[in-house]
């Protein structure tokens, strides 16, 4: 390599850190939105049921999309926190490691499925 | 320093870039066929376009001393409609003998679908009937993974396709590895939002070395930078990299790769005087 560890920390340190910080800056937009709209929908169904007691956040699959938490079990989202997950431990190739965990899978029987001729 | 960027769109460029190119070294270019970000009604339309490619563009490029070669087929996004494709594919035969075409291209995948599949491989019987050279498309984000794995099935099961005479376009970190592995070129493509950025380039040439590898900017209509190989260049030089090396990924390999075309070979040369 033509250049150290350290040089290569100093040069890119503040890219690493403008980017780090960005994705910090997409999970908290998640989460403002997210807090918001389950404070509107308690405040909704409190209106509609008129008992001033507001219903549990998460009490049907249905409650919970409107109340903005579905977001949480969202595939992409998941996909993002496996992602930063690899970015913490200290094993090497990262870019593919997470390049691979955002692809569909390869599956070698794919001219089968789709019935196409082998040469 | 003097380059070729084997991969850019210029039908979408203005003259002035060819002016900016050309001041920051591009002495060549390759350019293949793609989609106009909208399906076309009718093979007129791609005759049209292929007059386009054979006929206006390296003229406009030679205003600014660039060569223009080209690559024709009808892209992965709209092969989605076959009838049009394979009258397409029957057309493309009158254009081959141009003197700035190099080969089929760039064919590929974009959602690996079964039609996709089927009308890249009636392209690659084009290819091998008419004995071109092959350049291919691999899908974008999600899709790239399988895709690549899928377009290198279909050409490593076929024994007349020659890997040394494909370049395989768009190579990442997780693709990269597989494409040189089986023999094939392999082109990185820098793009703003997709695909890489000449900092992940300079690290893929790092970790795999300088054979059968090149970089492009893809440069097109969408958010793309044409002067995306000086980007690359400079990050080279200030990681302190040879200009030996530099010039093997941005000059050299696309000069050996495309020589294999006797088209390609003699223009060259006359650059070179």
């Amino acid at each position: 390599m033509v250049r150290s560890p350290q040089q290569i920390l100093q040069n890119d340190y503040l890219i690493a850190r403008a980017k780090i910080i960005e994705v910090a800056a997409v999970l908290d937009r998640i989460d403002r939105a997210a807090a918001s709209s389950a404070e509107a929908h308690a405040k909704q169904s409190t209106l509609n049921t008129g008992s001033g007691v507001p219903p549990r956040s998460d009490a049907s699959p249905e409650a919970s999309a409107s109340s903005g938490n579905a977001v949480y079990s969202d595939p992409s989202y998941q996909k993002i926190q496996n992602a930063i997950a690899i970015l913490s431990d200290r094993l090497p190739d990262k870019t593919r490691r997470i390049q691979e965990l955002l692809s569909r899978p390869y599956t070698p029987d794919w001219m089968q499925q789709f019935q196409l001729p082998a040469n | 320093m003097d380059y070729i960027d084997p991969h850019i769109h210029m039908v979408s460029r203005t003259t002035d870039d060819y002016e900016t190119l050309a001041k920051m070294g591009c002495v060549a270019m390759s350019e293949p066929a793609f989609w106009a970000g909208f399906d076309r009604g009718s093979v007129e339309s791609f005759r049209d376009y292929f007059r386009q490619l054979t006929d206006f563009e390296p003229k406009r490029a030679a205003q600014y001393g660039i060569r223009h070669y080209t690559w024709l087929c009808i892209n992965a996004k709209e092969a989605e409609n076959v009838s049009l494709s394979r009258e397409v594919i029957a057309m493309i035969p009158e254009f081959l003998d141009a003197p700035n075409v190099l080969g089929i291209g760039e064919i590929g995948l974009n959602k690996n679908t079964r039609n996709e599949a089927t009308i890249f491989l009636e392209h690659v019987e084009l290819a091998v009937k008419y004995n071109q050279q092959i350049l291919i498309h691999t899908p974008h984000l999600e899709d790239k993974y399988q895709g690549t794995r899928m377009i290198l099935d279909m050409l490593t099961q076929d024994s007349r396709i020659d890997p040394s005479r494909v370049l395989v376009d768009h190579v990442e970190e997780h693709t990269i590895r597989e494409v040189l592995d089986r023999g094939f070129w392999a082109g990185m493509t820098m793009y703003p939002i997709s695909k890489c950025t000449p900092q992940r380039a300079a690290d893929m040439i790092e970790t795999y070395g300088t054979e059968r590898l090149m970089a492009n900017s893809a440069g097109d209509w969408g958010p793309s930078k044409p002067t995306a190989i000086p980007d690359l260049i400079l990050e080279l030089k200030q990681r302190g990299h040879p200009r030996a090396l530099i010039e093997k990924i941005v000059y050299q390999n696309p000069n050996q790769f495309f020589q294999q075309s006797q088209k390609w070979k003699s223009i060259v040369d006359e650059v070179n005087r």
